[in-house]
C-alpha cells in the first residue's frame, strides 16, 4: 500500500511511455506547435468557450449589427432587395481565416428562417462555420459573412444542418479594409446569395470548402432545452435576448411601405 | 532534454489554463444579512456625472484649455458639491488626467471629512509609454469610481466597449483610434453584506443629428439637392449603431458577472450621448434595462446637457458645426442652406438628457428619487462642468416613496 504512494506512482506518469512521446515531440516541433496553438486560441473565439451564454449573446448581437450594416449600407441596396425575399439568411459575425500554403477558416453565426405563411423570422440556430484550402496562399483575415437562400432548393438545404457554404477557389493580394463587396455565388447546385466583407491581408490562389454545421450543445444552452431546427422554424421556443436581432431582420427584409411582422 | 520536459509542460498547462480561463474570480456572498432588503440602508445614493476634461480636442492633437489653477479651483468646486450631495458611489466620465485627478478627488474629499476609495480605467491615452513619457502628456483622460470607503469598492474590469485599433492603461497605452470603455465594480452593503456591480461609461458621441435635422436634410434630397446625403446618413446610422453594440456589450457583461457571483443587481451610470427618443435608448428598454428617471419622475425631463444654462458648452466645442456638415451644406443653394443651418442650431441648443442611471434589480423595492447635480455657479457665472450629473436617491420604503423624497436638490 504504501509503495503505491510512494514516488513511484508520483513519478510514474512522467516516464509513461505515452508522456516522454508526446513530451519529446513537442520538444521536437514546439515551434510549429505553439505557432498552431496560438493560432487555434486566437483565431477560433469559441475555442474552449463555446457553451458560454454571454458569448452566445455577443453572437446574436454582432449579427444583429453585422445584418444592419449590410442592409444599411447605401452602396448595398441590391442586396437588400435581395434580402426581401429570401427564406432563410445565414449571418457570421466573426470568422477568421489564416493561411500558409494549408489555409483555415474557423467562424460562428446564426442562421433565421422565415416563415412563408405568416413572413415571420425564426428564432436563431446557432451554426459553427469550418474550411479548409489548400494553394499558394499566405495571409490572416477577419470577415463577416451573410448568405441568403432566395429559393426553396436552397432554403431546403441549408435547413439541413449541414450545408456548404462555398467550394471553389481564392484569388487575391492584398485585401485589407472594412469595405463591404458582395459576390454571387453558384453553390452545390443550390443558389445562394453570399456578401462578404474582410479586414487583413491575404495574397495567393488557393482553392478548398467552408462546411457549416448546425451546434446542438449551443442552442441547447441558448434555449435552455435541446431543441430541433423544426423546432426554431416553427415558433416552439422563444428567448427573449433575440428579440432585437429578429426584428433587425425583419425591418430590413420587409416589403416598402409593409407593416412590421 | 529534462528541462525541454518541464517546459512542454509547464507550456501545455500554461496555454490550457490561459485558454480556458472564464473570467476573474468572483465573490460568493455568504454575509449575514444577505438577501434580506427590509434591514438594507435607509437611503443609497449614487451620483453619475461627466466632470469635464477640461481639453480642447481638435482633428489631430489635444490641448488644455484651462490653466492648472483653474483645473484645480473647478476640481474644488465640484468637490464642494459632492460633499454636500454626500452620495454613496460616484460614477465620473472624462476624469483627466488618471491616475492622479481620481487620487485628488478623494484627497479633497478626505480633507472635508468624507472617506471614499476610487477605481479607474482609462480610454483615451494617446501613445503614452510610462507615467510622464506619453505623445500628448496632457492626455490620460477617462473613468472612474467613487465609492465610500465602508463600501469596500473593488475593481473587477476595465471593459473595452469598442475600438480595436490599441488599449489604454493607467500608466501606458497605446490609442490609434478612438477606444471606449466601461469600469465595472463591485460594492458591499455594509449592513446586509449584500454585494452589487457598479459601473461608470461613456459611450461614442459621432455626429449629433437628431430627427428633425434629418428630415430636413431628406427634403432636401427629395428635391434633387445634397447628392451625398444616403452617405452621410449612413454616417449618422453607424454612429448610432457604435453606440448600440457598446450598450449590447455593457449589458451582456454585468448580468454574465450576476451568473457568476452573488450579486443582487446592478447600476450603469454616466455619459451616454443618447435621448430617450432614439433608438439605443429603445435598445436599453428592449435590454431589460431600467431606466432610473422614469422609476424616479415619469413626468419630466432632467437636461443634463443644457446649453441654454450651462455657460461651458456655450464656449465651447459643441457649438461649432462639425467638419461633415460643412461640407454637405456647402451643396446647398443658400436658402435651403440657411434654413438647414437654422434647424441644426436650434438643435443643436435644445436641452438633451444623455446622462443615464441604467439598473437591473438595484435596491428592488426602494424609492427612487432623481435631480439634477452641479447647477451651482462659480464667481464667473459658470458651472464646475459642461455636463449636469444625475443625483438618484434610494430611500427604503418605510413610508410612501412621496414622503420619502429629499426636498434639497429641486428639479429645474
Amino acid at each position: 500500500m504504501m509503495s503505491s504512494l510512494g514516488p513511484t506512482s508520483l513519478e510514474g506518469p512522467l516516464h509513461h511511455p505515452l508522456w516522454t512521446f508526446y513530451s519529446a515531440y513537442l520538444c521536437r516541433h514546439r515551434t510549429l506547435l505553439l505557432i498552431v496553438a496560438c493560432s487555434v486560441v486566437c483565431l477560433w473565439p469559441s475555442f474552449c468557450r463555446a457553451n458560454n451564454l454571454a458569448e452566445l449573446e455577443e453572437i446574436v448581437d454582432e449579427s444583429r449589427l453585422t445584418f444592419a450594416r449590410f442592409t444599411g449600407h447605401p452602396s448595398m441596396s441590391w442586396f437588400k432587395d435581395h434580402a426581401r425575399n429570401a427564406r432563410v439568411v445565414f449571418i457570421a459575425p466573426r470568422v477568421a481565416k489564416g493561411s500558409y500554403f494549408f489555409g483555415g477558416t474557423w467562424g460562428t453565426g446564426v442562421l433565421l428562417v422565415r416563415d412563408s405563411s405568416t413572413g415571420r423570422w425564426s428564432e436563431p440556430a446557432f451554426y459553427r462555420l469550418v474550411g479548409a484550402s489548400f494553394g499558394l496562399q499566405i495571409g490572416a483575415l477577419h470577415s463577416e459573412i451573410i448568405a441568403l437562400a432566395t429559393d426553396d432548393d436552397a432554403a431546403a438545404e441549408m435547413q439541413d444542418g449541414t450545408f456548404t457554404l462555398g467550394v471553389g477557389g481564392q484569388l487575391g493580394v492584398a485585401r485589407t479594409g472594412g469595405g463591404i463587396g458582395g459576390s454571387l455565388d453558384i453553390t452545390s447546385g443550390t443558389r445562394y446569395l453570399t456578401v462578404s466583407t474582410s479586414t487583413g491581408f491575404f495574397a495567393g490562389v488557393a482553392a478548398g470548402a467552408t462546411v457549416v454545421l448546425v451546434r446542438d450543445s449551443a442552442n441547447e444552452l441558448y434555449y435552455g432545452q435541446p431543441v430541433e431546427l423544426s423546432d426554431l422554424s416553427a415558433g416552439l421556443v422563444r428567448q427573449w435576448y433575440s428579440q432585437r436581432l429578429i426584428r433587425t431582420v425583419a425591418a430590413a427584409t420587409a416589403e416598402e411601405g409593409a407593416s412590421q411582422p | 532534454m529534462k528541462s525541454c520536459y518541464a517546459r512542454a509542460l509547464l507550456g501545455s498547462s500554461l496555454l490550457i489554463v490561459a485558454a480556458c480561463a472564464s473570467g476573474p474570480p468572483l465573490y460568493k456572498d455568504e454575509g449575514p444579512g444577505a438577501g434580506q432588503p427590509g434591514t438594507g440602508p435607509e437611503t443609497f445614493k449614487v451620483l453619475t456625472y461627466n466632470a469635464w476634461h477640461g481639453l480642447d480636442t481638435g482633428e489631430f492633437w489635444v490641448t488644455a484649455s484651462e490653466t492648472p489653477e483653474e483645473s484645480k479651483a473647478r476640481l474644488q468646486f465640484q468637490v464642494a458639491q459632492i460633499a454636500a450631495a454626500q452620495p454613496d458611489v460616484v460614477l465620473l466620465q472624462e476624469v483627466n488626467p488618471l491616475p492622479a485627478r481620481a487620487e485628488q478627488y478623494v484627497q479633497a474629499l478626505a480633507d472635508r471629512g468624507l472617506q471614499y476609495d476610487e477605481v479607474h480605467q482609462v480610454d483615451a491615452c494617446g501613445i503614452r509609454l510610462r507615467g510622464e513619457t506619453a505623445l500628448i502628456p496632457g492626455l490620460n483622460n477617462g473613468l472612474a469610481i467613487l465609492a465610500r470607503r465602508t463600501l469596500q469598492l473593488r475593481k473587477l474590469t476595465g471593459l473595452k466597449l469598442s475600438g480595436d485599433l490599441g488599449r489604454c492603461d493607467s500608466a501606458s497605452g497605446v490609442q490609434l483610434e478612438e477606444l471606449r470603455y466601461a469600469v465595472i465594480g463591485d460594492v458591499t452593503i455594509p449592513e446586509t453584506g449584500e454585494h452589487y456591480l457598479v459601473a461608470s461609461t461613456h459611450l461614442h458621441s459621432g455626429i449629433e443629428a437628431g430627427a428633425p435635422f434629418l428630415a430636413t436634410l431628406e427634403r432636401a434630397h427629395q428635391a434633387g439637392y445634397l447628392l451625398r446625403y444616403p452617405e452621410f446618413r449612413w454616417e449618422v446610422e453607424q454612429d448610432r449603431l457604435r453606440r448600440i453594440g457598446e450598450l449590447d456589450r455593457l449589458t451582456r457583461t454585468l448580468p454574465a458577472f450576476r451568473r457568476q457571483g452573488a450579486y443582487v443587481g446592478f447600476a450603469a451610470g454616466g455619459d451616454f450621448n443618447f435621448e430617450s427618443d432614439f433608438p439605443e435608448y429603445e435598445e436599453a428598454v428592449l435590454l431589460r434595462l431600467e431606466d432610473a428617471h422614469t422609476l424616479g419622475h415619469r413626468d419630466r425631463e432632467l437636461h443634463t446637457a443644457d446649453p441654454e444654462r450651462n455657460a461651458w458648452i456655450v464656449l465651447g466645442e459643441e457649438s461649432t458645426f462639425p467638419a461633415p456638415l460643412q461640407s454637405l451644406f456647402k451643396e446647398l443653394p443658400p436658402d435651403l442652406a440657411a434654413r438647414a443651418h437654422e434647424v441644426y442650431g436650434a438643435e443643436i441648443r435644445r436641452p438633451r438628457r444623455i446622462d443615464y442611471l441604467w439598473m437591473e434589480s438595484f435596491f428592488p423595492g426602494y424609492c427612487v428619487r432623481q435631480d439634477l447635480f452641479g447647477t451651482e455657479l462659480d464667481h464667473k457665472g459658470r458651472p464646475a462642468s459642461d455636463h449636469y450629473g444625475v443625483l438618484t436617491t434610494f430611500t427604503r420604503p418605510n413610508s410612501p416613496c412621496a414622503d420619502a423624497l429629499p426636498t434639497k436638490y429641486e428639479l429645474h
